[in-house]
């Protein structure tokens, strides 16, 4: 007994000592602090399924090792944000890719990113890009409003965001959480369109409607294919994933009118990925590198040909692939980044009292 | 076992305890005591009130689930005539709790969302796929996942407290009657204590919830608030004072389960030897019954998931070999962790070992280590996660220009599995302790062995199959544990967890690399399970 306690003791001891080695093996590489260029640290609230075969593609190209964080769906952007907020002072990330654009707006204005301008950016249009170089926009995806064709009818649709509040919707809606990912961003931009009064009436609506918070956008369409709800307000991208899961889903594109009518606002939403340089990086080099990569044209063409099938922002590489942006609505991008906040609050205070 | 190491694991697991529970408790005292965050609302709102209320049904309809689940399971395992039936049962009750609870979830999602599904039809028909039922859902998947905890609780409790009165009652009503009338009630106190537990562990799940549609519960609100405590100054008060309506609960539930889990304690220094040798056993009637009902609940999502593979974009082949693709990448740091939080749960348990004759300080000392460890667990995952965060993240323990133990090593992660599951070897280790004859160490200690050598010659040998079979479980949770993994695991390190990469990618829907990575998550817990009962029941 006492020989085999032994070896227990041994194979117990041994594994506890694995604490150590795996972040010891580096220890040598990380030594060189923010002079090392053959790792590279990013947060990313893209999709991992889209995001991951493109670091890996960056990572074999160039030999520099992509250390990464992503987010859950149901906390998306949100949850990155606030870490780089409370990394402020001792910056671990290098690199910020977002699945939107708005939070990136808000962190350029609070200081958390640094400029740089990628060499390979300059094709895309000044509106994706940020005159201070704080970042730099890629493609595109909508929000749109997802159906079943065989469920619901085509002139049951909402022409316009606005109609959701209408009472003919209640209890057939579902929308992710408005304080996480694209939703925030997208209920900022309504804010900013319509003004306060305007969005707490929507707000009310809504919640009279008994929207279903769901776990995120693709979770949303989940819901609408289960038949628990009729429309889905979500990214074009989980409509397309369904679509190509075999699911029965369609979508429309919903105008931004306001609920008055009296600003008439055609299109709806769409809203770029964002990549930008995190002020502090530890590794300087091998992140402007990265950055380089994410906003090339390879890397808009490989978004697009994905099932994400992000929009490129060069109009050029649009027409060579045949590419359109439907009803795009015209969107000032920053008034809405500068009404986050007071959109969360409104979000807590009103939709989700 | 040598005492020098013996010293040493001792060292190593108080290092593990204060670095782990000790660091939450630090933090929350530290950062709780100052009060609510600025502009942070102490008294809930509506909308919070209603999550909570919420939370407090489903994870009650948990509770009543797995009772009825657990009750025939418990009964079988009673009268199971033989010790290989009992053990085959045992190790099907082990595997729900060693498999990520989120499979079974994700089995129901594929099935409710796939148009062509027959089963679907059946959800449909009987209502169960129908608006404000989510709840009920997610607590029919919980109880899924739960119901072995009262069904091995109520099989132990049997052999010291209900054999007698089941006895007794056996002389004028049938065995199945006699067991519910005459036994049941007699082990009211540990039935309490493990509905107790199921309770606690229903509301802070929040892997469940979400994939069944039912996000408006406490525990996925605490998950949304962890993502926006950083950019509080104390994120970890902010989180406190956010859950202190659910902590209220949890600890009312605990003092509710005191009584039993002292009976459950005293169970260990009792020798009801008529009980064990007068086993009641009959016919293998029970036990069928009950292993059928077990293996369909394991089986069932196995087949789910294989049904769903057939005829997708891609072969089973090209899906395996995808999902060993990501095993290679994620799983070898998932293990690394989970088997380091393992050893270092163990060494909590060795540390934490005490016997009546040591110093009194040192008594105390191992009992407030035990209290801690306890407390900790029945934390909300996201509160453990942010505390440990706020600690190892610290400027001054992990500078970021360069290397160190937040970034590049799984330390923290390692300390929130430590936080989280240390209390199953830890509560095993001084439930056997009490067993152990006090002649044994008194004969070391007239031979002249000290403290420490008394526990390396005559009490841990007395233990070790059991504390590695403790061990197995700390490392199948760890394995499948999402809540806090998804908080803490470090970006420059060899990769992150497992179950948090496969529960993300539950949420996307039905895809055939999610569903065989839910395979091989469930054939881990298959393996981790069938491993314990042959670590316990194995003869030194």
């Amino acid at each position: 007994m006492i020989v085999r306690m032994g070896k227990t003791g041994a194979i117990f001891s041994a594994m506890v000592l694995l604490i150590g080695p795996p972040g010891g093996c580096d220890r040598g590489k990380g030594q060189a602090g923010s002079t090392a260029t053959d790792r590279v640290v990013i947060y990313c609230s893209v999709d991992i399924a889209f995001a991951e075969p493109i670091l890996d593609a960056f990572a074999r190209q160039t030999g520099i090792k992509v250390y990464r964080q992503f987010d859950t769906e149901a906390g998306k952007t949100t949850g990155l944000m606030q870490k780089l907020l409370a990394e402020r002072g001792n910056p671990r990330a290098d690199v910020w890719w977002s699945g939107e654009i708005f939070g990136t707006m808000q962190l350029a204005r609070q200081g958390i990113l640094v400029s740089y301008r990628p060499t390979t950016a300059a094709d895309i249009p000044a509106q994706y890009r940020d005159p201070g170089g704080l970042w730099t926009a890629i493609g595109l995806r909508g929000r749109v409003l997802a159906y079943d064709p065989q469920r619901t009818k085509a002139e049951d649709l909402p022409r316009r965001w606005c109609d959701l509040a209408d009472p003919r919707y209640k209890g057939r809606i579902a929308m992710a959480d408005p304080r996480f990912g694209t939703t925030r961003g997208h209920m900022a931009t309504l804010l900013s369109l319509w003004g306060e009064k305007a969005m707490t009436h929507f707000y009310e609506g809504l919640r009279s409607n008994g929207f279903r918070r769901s776990d995120g956008n693709s979770h949303s369409v989940l819901l609408l294919v289960r038949g628990v709800v009729d429309l889905a307000a979500t990214d074009t991208d989980d409509v397309i994933v369904a679509q190509q899961r075999g699911d029965s889903v369609a979508m429309v594109y919903p105008d931004l009118d306001a609920p008055d009518g009296k600003r008439p606002v055609p299109g709806t939403l769409w809203i770029p990925c964002s990549v930008a340089l995190v002020k502090g990086a530890p590794h300087g080099t091998a992140a402007r590198k990265l950055v380089d990569y994410l906003v090339s044209e390879q890397i808009e063409r490989r978004l697009y040909a994905s099932d994400s099938r992000n929009v490129p922002v060069r109009p050029a590489l649009r027409k060579k692939l045949g590419a359109s942006l439907p009803a795009e609505g015209r969107v000032d991008y920053a008034a809405a980044a500068a009404v986050l906040d007071r959109s969360d609050e409104l979000v807590t205070d009103v939709l989700l009292k | 076992m040598p005492a020098s190491i013996v010293r040493v694991v001792r060292l190593v697991g108080w290092i593990a305890l204060l670095g782990s529970c000790g660091v939450v408790v630090a933090v929350v005292v530290v950062e709780a005591a100052a009060g609510p965050e600025i502009g942070q609302r102490l008294w809930p709102t509506p909308r919070l009130w209603r999550y909570f209320f919420t939370t407090l049904w489903m994870s009650a309809a948990t509770v009543v689930m797995a009772l009825l689940l657990a009750l025939p399971a418990a009964y079988a395992l009673i009268r199971a005539p033989h010790g290989w039936q009992r053990r085959w049962l045992l190790a099907l009750c082990v595997i729900p709790l060693l498999t990520m609870p989120s499979t079974f979830a994700y089995a129901w999602l594929i099935v409710a969302t796939d148009r062509g599904a027959v089963l679907r039809s059946v959800l449909n028909t009987l209502g169960l796929n129908a608006v404000g039922v989510e709840p009920l859902r997610a607590a029919w998947v919980l109880a899924v996942w739960l119901w072995p905890i009262p069904a091995l609780v109520l099989a132990a409790a049997f052999r010291y407290m209900g054999a007698g009165a089941y006895r007794l009652a056996c002389m004028d009503a049938s065995p199945r009657r006699a067991f519910v009338v005459g036994a049941l009630p007699v082990m009211r106190g540990p039935l309490i204590a493990a509905c107790a537990i199921v309770f606690i562990l229903a509301a802070i799940d929040t892997t469940v919830a979400p994939l069944m549609n039912a996000s408006d519960v406490w525990a996925v609100e605490m998950l949304a608030c962890a993502k926006i405590a950083g950019k509080y100054s104390r994120p970890a008060a902010y989180l406190f004072w956010q859950a202190w309506p659910m902590l209220a609960v949890t600890a009312g539930l605990v003092l509710a389960a005191l009584p039993g889990l002292r009976q459950m304690a005293g169970w260990a220094s009792e020798s009801d030897v008529s009980a064990q040798s007068d086993r009641p056993s009959a016919g293998s009637g029970a036990w069928v019954v009950s292993v059928v009902l077990a293996t369909g609940m394991i089986v069932a999502p196995i087949l789910i998931f294989a049904f769903a593979m057939a005829g997708r974009r891609y072969t089973a082949a090209e899906s395996f070999a995808a999902a060993f693709g990501t095993l290679r990448v994620a799983g070898v740091p998932t293990l690394i962790v989970a088997l380091s939080a393992a050893a270092a749960a163990m060494a909590v348990a060795v540390a934490l070992l005490d016997e009546p004759n040591w110093p009194r300080p040192l008594r105390v000392a191992s009992a407030i280590g035990v209290g801690v460890v306890l407390l900790i667990a029945v934390l909300p995952p996201p509160l453990i996660a942010e505390t440990l965060v706020a600690f190892f993240s610290n400027e001054h323990i992990s500078k970021a220009s360069g290397w160190n133990v937040y970034d590049n090593t799984p330390i923290t992660w390692i300390a929130a599995m430590v936080a989280r599951f240390a209390f199953i070897p830890v509560c095993l280790v001084r439930l056997l302790n009490r067993r152990i004859p006090r002649d044994l160490t008194d004969q070391a200690l007239s031979d002249g062995a000290n403290r420490i050598e008394r526990l390396s010659c005559a009490r841990l040998p007395m233990m070790w199959r059991p504390l590695l079979a403790a061990g197995v479980a700390v490392a199948g949770l760890s394995l499948s544990e999402v809540a806090a993994a998804g908080l803490v695991q470090p970006t420059q390190w060899l990769g992150g967890s497992l179950a948090v990469y496969v529960d993300w990618q539950m949420h996307y829907g039905r895809h055939n690399q999610t569903i065989a990575l839910s395979l091989i998550m469930m054939a881990m817990g298959i393996v981790a399970a069938l491993l314990l009962p042959l670590l316990v029941s194995r003869r030194r």
